[in-house]
């Protein structure tokens, strides 16, 4: 596809139903996936996102329901079309041991070349330039299996790039990263999909992070699919309920989750708003499974900005700590 | 560009050992004839009636027919491998030669040979059958090779199919004629040299298509070495590469083993000094590189087979053992981690 034409393209599922019927995990759903957007598909383990991540690049059959592309039916397209039309990056592992990095961002060219698949100078320059979007132009003539857990994912988007295609589906890219790479990946999308315009689908766990980066949410909820800004899923109270569990719950003010602990204790303290000592002094209160109150308390913590020493006093008499740790020490032998 | 060259020297290099090969395989035998004497036996027509008699009806059929053999089992051997992604796949590894054998079985002890309406019914017929049973036996571990991702466990059904197969062998000649008995025991020596012109053109016929289907395999084949789900998304139609490589390997593990009879070890090593010389996974290198090293190899095997200026002809097939078997064992020295089936 030329880039002039990549701006303004709809790739639309229509009825579309998934799974073993007559047990659909989705059914009859209408989506939309529009040019430059980042859109992050969500929802509990076994909802059926993987299901609808392979169904929508077409690598299984839907049950039922047709899926286009400005307007057009897809599933007219020969396979090759289709490879122009979509690339994906999977969760499944690169298996043969001696290929490059080389080989496997080539790869992306095969819709595109002869039935010799011979690489020619555009080819090439394609393949040279993806390689430099995803910055690992230094690891070319590496083995693939030589790489780092993020250096292989980014390798994966290279190839898509490779291969030219208006959309991008990529089935939990960030599994398996540490921080820095979840982080780094998902900047790499988004700028992906906002300066290339390019329509980029992910299903992913890491809710935070998605909150902070994806354009869209395609939220599961019981067979059906909430489409809407994450700000907005969250605003309506639909994210809150779809991941709402026994063991966790959705802090919409912090725009994370929290574990959900019984609270066997009960200690007064205030914390001030903002203060990063308060913050963190409750993240260890909590974990020990105190009830923060503001009501007078068998217990009293107190933070002395001055000293920066935590004073604790009740109970158990006055106690004076230099660090969180002297704290919770204290407090679980002296609890238990 | 370095790259390029080098890969031109190779081909270059190894065509030129293909030629000597060939007129080495032409001069040697029983009696030496000297290299002008085939020259102009061959291209002239000068020579005597010996000579003649010796070059046109033994030497050239042999040669060509190892010729034949030596495309036909590597190519069978590296698309298997590819397809199993297994080092150690290969028509006779996996029992596919085998099951070309049972077919033959199956003709000449129920005395298909005996309904002697020509030559050509005789050697259409065995061809049939041998193609029938490696396709037979290929369908079956592709079966199992589904369930089973160790592919030294894969090895080990292969070889089993081999003894199953084997075993019914052995029942069909315990009830046959002892006529049909000997038939069959002859053609399970395995040789080269009883191979007649018209089977030969057969032979030719039917490995030049394999060769022909296989080159459109090369691209996709190359993409299959990353995963399926991946070559899927890309465009292969992975039904359809696996209907190929079925077709293909059994119509050349059943020609072969219905003219030269269970020939084994050949298939599984050459792909892996193909991939040794060049130094690439590239089908595009290694498809023609394979159907080199093959004929080469094969021819030397038969040249060694001949044992020059005697009268003695081994059985090729405990030559191509003696080749091919340790390279089997260098490759599991090699890969130690073969089990992981990549």
């Amino acid at each position: 596809m030329k880039p002039d034409k990549i701006h303004n393209c709809v790739f639309e599922a229509k009825n579309l139903s998934i799974g073993y019927p007559p047990n659909f995990a989705i059914f009859n759903i209408n989506l939309q996936l529009k040019s430059g957007r980042l859109v992050a598909l969500l929802g509990p383990n076994g909802s059926g996102k993987s299901t609808l991540i392979r169904t929508l690049a077409q690598l299984i059959p839907a049950v039922s329901g047709e899926l286009y592309f400005n307007q057009l039916l897809v599933s007219k397209n020969s396979s090759s079309n289709w490879a122009k039309l979509i690339a994906v990056v999977l969760t499944s592992t690169v298996l043969s041991h001696n290929l490059s990095v080389f080989d496997v961002v080539a790869s992306g060219r095969f819709p595109h070349t002869n039935w010799l698949g011979k690489l020619g100078t555009d080819d090439l320059a394609i393949i040279q330039k993806s390689l430099q979007q995803v910055g690992i132009d230094n690891l070319t003539n590496r083995y693939f299996h030589h790489l780092s857990d993020g250096e292989k994912q980014r390798v994966m988007i290279a190839k898509a790039l490779a291969q030219q295609t208006p959309i991008i589906i990529l089935d939990e890219p960030t599994a398996h990263l540490d921080l820095i790479n979840r982080v780094e990946i998902m900047h790499l999308l988004q700028d992906l999909a906002h300066q290339e315009h390019k329509m980029i689908l992910i299903s992913t766990h890491e809710l935070d992070l998605a909150i902070q980066m994806a354009d869209r949410f395609w939220l599961v909820d019981e067979g059906k699919i909430l489409d809407g800004a994450p700000e907005d899923l969250i605003l309506s109270d639909n994210l809150q309920r779809v991941f709402s569990k026994l063991s966790l719950h959705f802090d919409p003010q912090m725009g994370a989750f929290r574990i959900r602990r019984s609270l066997t204790h009960q200690i007064h303290f205030v914390p001030q708003i903002g203060n990063q000592f308060h913050f963190w002094t409750l993240n260890g209160l909590n974990k020990l499974g105190f009830d923060i109150t503001e009501k007078p308390s068998d217990l009293t913590l107190l933070f002395d900005d001055s000293t920066a020493k935590w004073l604790l006093a009740g109970k158990f008499g006055e106690q004076q700590f230099d660090n969180l740790a002297e704290l919770s020490d204290f407090l679980l032998s002296n609890l238990v | 560009m370095a790259r390029n060259t080098s890969l031109v020297w190779k081909f270059a290099a190894l065509s030129v050992i293909l030629v000597g090969a060939i007129f080495a395989n032409l001069m040697a035998g029983s009696t030496l004839i000297p290299f002008f004497d085939i020259f102009s036996t061959l291209f002239f027509d000068e020579s005597s009636q010996v000579n003649y008699y010796i070059i046109w009806e033994l030497r050239l059929p042999k040669t060509i027919a190892a010729i034949l053999v030596g495309f036909a089992l590597p190519l069978a051997g590296l698309l298997l491998q590819s397809l199993f992604r297994n080092p150690l796949a290969g028509p006779y590894v996996l029992g596919i030669s085998s099951g070309a054998s049972l077919g033959v079985a199956i003709f000449v002890l129920l005395g298909g040979s005996t309904l002697y309406a020509s030559a050509w019914f005789f050697s259409g017929g065995i061809s049939f059958f041998a193609i029938l049973g490696a396709m037979l036996v290929l369908l079956a571990v592709l079966g199992i090779s589904h369930k089973i991702h160790d592919s030294v466990s894969l090895l080990i059904v292969g070889t089993m199919f081999g003894s199953i197969t084997g075993a019914l062998v052995s029942v069909l000649q315990y009830f046959s004629s002892p006529e049909l008995l000997q038939r069959f025991i002859i053609w399970t020596f395995g040789s080269l040299g009883g191979i007649h012109w018209h089977e030969i053109g057969m032979m030719t016929t039917l490995v030049l298509v394999s060769i022909i289907l296989s080159f459109q395999l090369m691209k996709p084949l190359n993409v299959l070495l990353i995963n399926e789900e991946y070559a899927l998304s890309l465009g292969v139609s992975v039904r359809k590469i696996r209907f190929l490589v079925i077709i293909i390997s059994s119509l050349l593990a059943g020609i072969v083993t219905a003219f030269a009879g269970p020939i084994v070890f050949i298939g599984i090593a050459v792909p892996h000094l193909a991939r040794n010389v060049f130094r690439t996974n590239d089908h595009r290198i290694l498809l023609p590189a394979v159907l080199l090293i093959g004929a080469i190899l094969m021819l030397m095997c038969d040249l060694i087979a001949q044992l020059p200026g005697s009268d003695i002809v081994l059985p090729i097939n405990s030559v191509t053992s003696l080749v091919g078997a340790p390279v089997i064992i260098w490759i599991i020295i090699q890969n130690k981690r073969i089990h992981e089936a990549r």
